[in-house]
């Protein structure tokens, strides 16, 4: 049984708690997020009522998503996760799912991740589109797939986006999960939702070596 | 119709998306929506998002294992029984093609 730390409760973070909590492999879900519920987060952030207003985001997720279950344990974690608490908030985890909306974080995640050997899961969506990339030890990371210039990209906040693009992501992250259920080492692709044309479309794994991580 | 302050605020990241707008979303919070599958997680997740992006929605009993949403002018048909993150995936991009609908016919 696997342990999942999730960082961020937002519009990702909200259905892949809910996809953790249906899978028959969990053993632990960790979610990490330091923001409180605010009135604009509720079209996308279904499992928030008008009521949670100004409360903590993480607690109350766990609390609706996981509270009724007694096969996995769920925690959750009022703080922001930077370079210099991410060795403790994820220390036990066996895989990190990103779903967070900054580059900052992710690359925190990523820190981590590279020093420590461990999978992780990248998630974005902005407008109609969303992407999913499973990142493995020694294989491509977010600076192979998307360069170094990527940090300066459109944030979610200025450009909208809907509720159910952010499903279909964490639909795609909870297949990435499967996949590194069944193959750990397997390379995932770039997983796209289009969510003008209704389609999914997977970009192949690059081959190529990683030159940003002394370990690879 | 018009969004007060709240509403607008609400839905403002919707409201954000260009093929929404404001006129689109009136018409998401305008368009009753029935939800029919069997009760469980699976219906709740589509009573949510749709709730949550404004349709207002009345749930029924379906006996297929499947989830359908339908309005006066469509139908979707999602069966159940894949992986839950396919499903996860089907199940938004459903919703998607709801709200973009219900947008286009402003
Ligand atoms: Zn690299």
């Amino acid at each position: 049984m696997y342990h999942v730390a999730v960082v961020g409760a937002g519009a990702i973070g909200n259905p892949v708690a809910f996809g953790l909590s249906q899978h028959w492999a969990i053993g632990r879900v960790t979610i990490i997020d330091a923001d409180r519920v605010v009135l604009s987060n509720l079209a996308r952030q279904p499992w928030f009522q008008t009521g949670d207003i100004g409360a903590y985001k993480a607690p109350l997720l766990v609390e609706r998503v996981g509270g009724h279950q007694s096969v996995i344990k769920w925690q959750a974690i009022t703080e922001m996760l930077r370079e210099d608490n991410a060795g403790s908030l994820l220390a036990d985890a066996d895989l990190v799912i990103d779903a967070t909306d900054n580059w900052e974080t992710r690359l925190t995640i990523q820190d981590w991740a590279r020093k420590w050997q461990r999978p992780w899961i990248f998630n974005s969506a902005v407008r109609l589109e969303g992407m999913s990339l499973g990142l493995i030890p020694g294989g491509p990371c977010l600076r192979c797939w998307f360069g170094t210039s990527q940090t300066e990209g459109p944030q979610c906040f200025e450009a909208g986006v809907l509720g159910s693009v952010t499903l279909a992501v964490a639909g795609q992250a909870l297949t990435l999960f499967d996949q590194w259920v069944r193959n750990p080492r397997q390379p995932s692709g770039l997983w796209l939702v289009d969510g003008i044309e209704g389609k999914f479309r997977v970009i192949s794994p690059k081959a190529m070596r990683c030159v940003h991580y002394g370990n690879g | 119709m018009e969004m007060d302050d709240a509403t607008l605020e609400r839905y403002a990241r919707q409201v954000l998306v260009e093929e929404i707008g404001y006129d689109g979303q009136c018409a998401i919070l305008q368009t009753p929506l029935r939800v029919t599958a069997p009760d469980g997680v699976w219906r709740d997740l589509v009573c949510r998002y749709l709730s949550a992006a404004g349709f207002p929605i009345t749930v029924a009993d379906g006996v297929d294992p499947a989830l359908v949403v339908s309005g006066e002018k469509y139908r979707q048909e999602i069966p159940l029984g894949s992986d839950i993150g396919r499903l996860m995936m089907a199940v938004g991009q459903a919703i998607t093609r709801v709200i973009l609908s219900t947008a286009s016919e402003k």
